[in-house]
């Protein structure tokens, strides 16, 4: 694919740069901004009565990190844990946040004239959460806007009083 | 030639916050029959201060308005006026409309120039009135000389005589001020003793308390003349000569290592002769012409390393060499202010890295301190020595890095005096207000916190709790109430409780105004429960609104705000007996002693402080209340078992099925025991505590998370909800839903 791995931000708003993940035979992609770093799976500490989707909490360099089983959440991929398995650790509203994942695939640019409107599934897709669709060639990519799901309630990752 | 002086402007009003709060505590703790000189030099130092850094930077109605107040505070020190109630409150006022200024230049809301002018005037009358003070409330003085200030005297006793036990009659004068024996009596030449007594106190008032035990013709008191006031920097000569013109003039005063040029004033008329004593002290030196008139604007004066040029009266202060950059708060030897240290202001966040990069480097060691165990002793004795003193390194400078975060909690209880003695006022009670434990430290982000919560609840218990005098004593209480801060640790908690003697909360007025507001209660709620209704959003049970209270910022709030810290709140009150509000704060990313134990995979830390013992039970000692519900029987006592397995959910614990196989953690938390089931213990360390709400949300059960030495992360159990969970699920989930719904 796009090779193009030079950093482009600030040179023209249109074009956006994402980091693009797998989850079964999905592709998303996120705002690169977010993205604090790509890490292996390391064992985590689970947490009583949280979501299954929260596997639990690791220790990254003195920070306690929640960590979201993207695969479980989403209903897609077997979750197997090994060396392979990616955590992409995200930086969004002020926390630290891992994200597992089944791969990260590459980063690409998306221009503005690539991006779709987010599809219409009525009830059946929670759309809330997809910002559009970016396509290149065959290939769409899921783009999420992480930040508000990964604050959503439904995440559990913030106390509802926080936001009070 | 100018500076841009703006640059300096923080480091003045933090320092004159600093002042204006020191006078106030000061004014509040005077005692008016006998006013400290120590006490009194300290308030005039700081209106000094502030007038001498208000004219520096320019801040001409700061400086116009302390020169009046230091006139007054002059007065008061020389002894020349009596200190009386009225100038108390006016310093009051004038600290107030101070405070209210230096809001002004920082970008408040200016002052009302009517509340200057009539502070101004008042302090004014009080300066103009003194020539002919008020007779005090106390006993007249003999000596026309006598100063309010400290007096030395000696005072020389005859001896030998039969009834007088004399170790004991000196002892009962140490307690009125210092006392130095120059001579013991007694022995074969029957000298008398003598024996020099500095206090507050004037000959005649030393000479009544001595007639007690001893008969008037058998001691004598001499006033001495030549040594007053060592507190004083010895600058202010005898309180004789204090006439308004030489007043103003003596005060130019140059301490320590302070130097500097004064030009005169030059809008100061009148041809008359210098009058300025000039006074050079220690290493101080300078050039000055006198003032000519007693109605002047600033008076300068230099502490420490301050030192400049100035040129009085005009707006724009000239200054040629660098201008008072005072960065410390003057340190000096003063016995009376102990929270005066010497001090250096650091930006919050830097602190914070440190105390980040700390935890790390202890959570590093550890991890080598284990990795280090398995090495043979003999073999790596170089290495484990050296991993052992790394140890001890880094405990100690994480204990070194803590403490800089850690504030006394006096920064908060200082303002309450002030508080209480207008509220009091307002509603017309009678409060003395008792602080203990205020040097109990606790983090600076909860100093400032706690400030809001606290002031409602000491508001609260004075206008709910303490009763008016007269009920009061016809209740058979004193006419005056009691309320008691206090703050003490206890164990990785601090304790702040606001204790009231006054009415207590009203079981029947609470649960009555719930069922107004159509809250599910019955009469069988416990007393606790009950109290904890008043936390509920709007619920106020004040029968009328009042200036007070009442206006909307409830209790609801102030448990908001503790349990946004961390923090929880517990009332306990007795009808006609008063009420303890109790808020616990944890000590945030402190270190605590921690017992890790297993269950199933998981490690838990359980904070030492609420451990009691552990124990592998017998069968014989486990008994099960209808069947569900096991106990232990330790001792003798029956005690309820948690299963932590059971409470988080887990399957995989092996002590849930077995107890017998399994270890008993004896808790205790709110006066409840109970017997936490557990895989197995793993040891006891101290722990690095984590806020896991950083980056997660709070967990219900948990206090915060550790890091291993492994790496891993462990949660630290919150023994307090485990408990609180198991005595009552029902309500407390059923108070969840509510507090939640609100």
């Amino acid at each position: 694919m796009t090779e193009q791995l030079e950093y482009r931000h600030g040179q023209s708003k249109a074009v956006r740069e994402l980091l693009v993940f797998t989850l079964g035979q999905e592709e998303y992609g996120i705002d690169i901004l977010k993205v604090q770093e790509i890490r292996g799976y390391e064992a985590v500490t689970r947490i009583a009565n949280a979501p299954a989707f929260i596997k639990g909490v690791v220790n990254l360099r003195g920070s306690i990190v929640p960590i979201v089983d993207m695969r479980i959440k989403f209903g897609l991929g077997e979750p197997v844990y090994n060396a392979f398995t990616v955590v992409i650790i995200l930086n969004i509203f002020q926390r630290t946040v891992g994200m597992v994942v089944d791969g990260v695939s590459d980063v690409i640019q998306l221009a503005e004239d690539e991006l779709r409107d987010p599809p219409e599934f009525g009830s059946v897709v929670e759309t809330t959460y997809i910002e559009g669709l970016g396509t290149q060639g065959e290939r769409m990519v899921i783009i999420v806007d992480i930040e508000r799901l990964m604050s959503s309630d439904e995440m559990a990752l913030v106390d509802i009083t926080d936001r009070g | 030639m100018s500076i841009d002086m703006s640059q300096f402007h923080q480091v003045f009003f933090d320092e004159t916050d600093e002042h204006l709060a020191t006078m106030e505590s000061v004014l509040l703790g005077v005692d008016l029959a006998a006013p400290d000189g120590e006490d009194l030099n300290a308030i005039f130092r700081a209106a000094h201060s502030i007038k001498g850094g208000a004219a520096t930077f320019g801040f001409a109605d700061l400086a116009a308005l302390t020169h009046i107040l230091e006139n007054l505070l002059d007065k008061v020190r020389k002894g020349s006026m009596r200190l009386t109630a009225d100038m108390v409150d006016a310093c009051l006022n004038a600290k107030d409309v101070l405070a209210g200024m230096l809001g002004a230049h920082r970008g408040g809301e200016a002052v009302a120039e009517s509340a200057i002018s009539a502070v101004e005037n008042w302090l004014e009358r009080l300066v103009a009135g003194g020539g002919s003070a008020p007779p005090p409330v106390v006993a007249p003085v003999q000596s026309s000389a006598a100063p309010a200030v400290c007096t030395t005297l000696y005072v020389e006793l005859d001896c030998c005589l039969p009834t007088t036990d004399y170790p004991a009659l000196l002892q009962s004068l140490t307690a009125l001020g210092e006392l130095s024996v120059v001579q013991e009596g007694g022995g074969s030449d029957q000298l008398p003793w003598v024996v020099i007594f500095t206090s507050t106190l004037a000959a005649d008032e030393v000479a009544e308390s001595l007639a007690f035990s001893i008969s008037p013709e058998h001691f004598r008191i001499t006033q001495d003349h030549g040594q007053q006031d060592e507190g004083d920097f010895g600058l202010f000569l005898s309180s004789s000569i204090a006439s308004p013109t030489q007043t103003a003039a003596a005060d130019i005063a140059f301490e320590e290592d302070g130097f500097g040029l004064f030009e005169p004033l030059a809008a100061a008329v009148g041809g008359s002769e210098p009058t300025a004593d000039m006074l050079y002290e220690e290493e101080g030196f300078g050039l000055f012409a006198p003032v000519a008139g007693p109605a002047i604007a600033p008076v300068m004066l230099h502490e420490e390393e301050g030192f400049g040029l100035f040129a009085p009266l005009e707006p724009a202060v000239a200054v040629a060499a660098a201008p008072t950059v005072a960065v410390v708060a003057a340190p000096r030897q003063e016995r009376a202010a102990p929270a005066v240290e010497n001090s250096i202001r650091v930006n919050i966040d830097k602190v914070d890295l440190l105390l980040n990069l700390v935890g790390e480097l202890v959570i590093t060691q550890s991890m080598l301190t284990q990795s280090s165990q398995e090495l043979d002793a003999v073999q790596y004795e170089r290495l484990l020595g050296g991993i052992s003193a790394l140890q001890r390194n880094s405990r100690e400078l994480q204990e070194a890095v803590m403490s800089i975060r850690m504030t006394p909690i006096a920064f908060v209880f200082n303002r309450f005096p002030r508080v209480v003695r207008d509220l009091a006022g307002k509603l017309g009670k009678q409060i003395e207000l008792k602080m203990v434990g205020e040097n109990t430290e606790l983090d600076k982000g909860f100093i400032e916190k706690l400030a809001d919560p606290l002031t409602h609840l000491v508001r609260n218990s004075l206008d709910h709790g303490v009763e008016s005098p007269e009920v009061r004593v016809a209740k058979g209480k004193s006419a005056v109430g009691r309320l008691t801060l206090r703050a003490f640790h206890q164990g990785s908690s601090i304790v702040i409780e606001v204790t009231d003697d006054g009415a207590g909360l009203n079981r029947e007025r609470i649960l009555a105004k719930a069922r107004e507001r159509g809250m599910p209660v019955s009469d069988a709620l416990s007393d606790s429960e009950v109290w904890g209704l008043i936390f509920e959003a709007g619920f106020s049970t004040a029968t009328e609104v009042t200036d007070v209270s009442g206006r909307g910022v409830g209790m609801d709030v102030v448990k908001r705000n503790i349990q946004s810290m961390g923090g929880r709140i517990d009332i306990d009150s007795m009808p006609d007996f008063g009420t303890t509000i109790s808020i616990r704060l944890p000590l945030t990313l402190a270190i605590m002693d921690g017992m890790s134990v297993r269950v199933g995979q998981d490690i838990y830390v359980i904070p030492l402080t609420f451990v009691l013992e552990s124990l592998q039970p017998q069968a014989p000692e486990l008994k099960t209340v209808a069947g569900r519900g096991q106990l232990v029987n330790v001792r003798g006592q029956y005690l309820p078992i948690v299963s932590l397995a059971a409470f988080f959910g887990h399957v995989d614990a092996s002590a849930a099925s077995d107890p017998t196989s399994a270890i008993l953690v004896i808790v205790e938390a709110g006066g409840y025991q109970l017997a936490l089931l557990v895989d197995e213990l793993i040891g006891q360390q101290q722990f690095v505590v984590k806020n896991l709400e950083t980056n997660y949300r709070k967990v219900e059960g948990m206090s915060g998370a550790t890091i291993m030495g492994d790496g891993r992360v462990a949660l630290i159990l919150d023994i307090s909800i485990i408990a609180r969970h198991n005595q009552r699920p029902a309500q407390t989930a059923a108070r969840q839903a509510m507090t939640d719904e609100a």
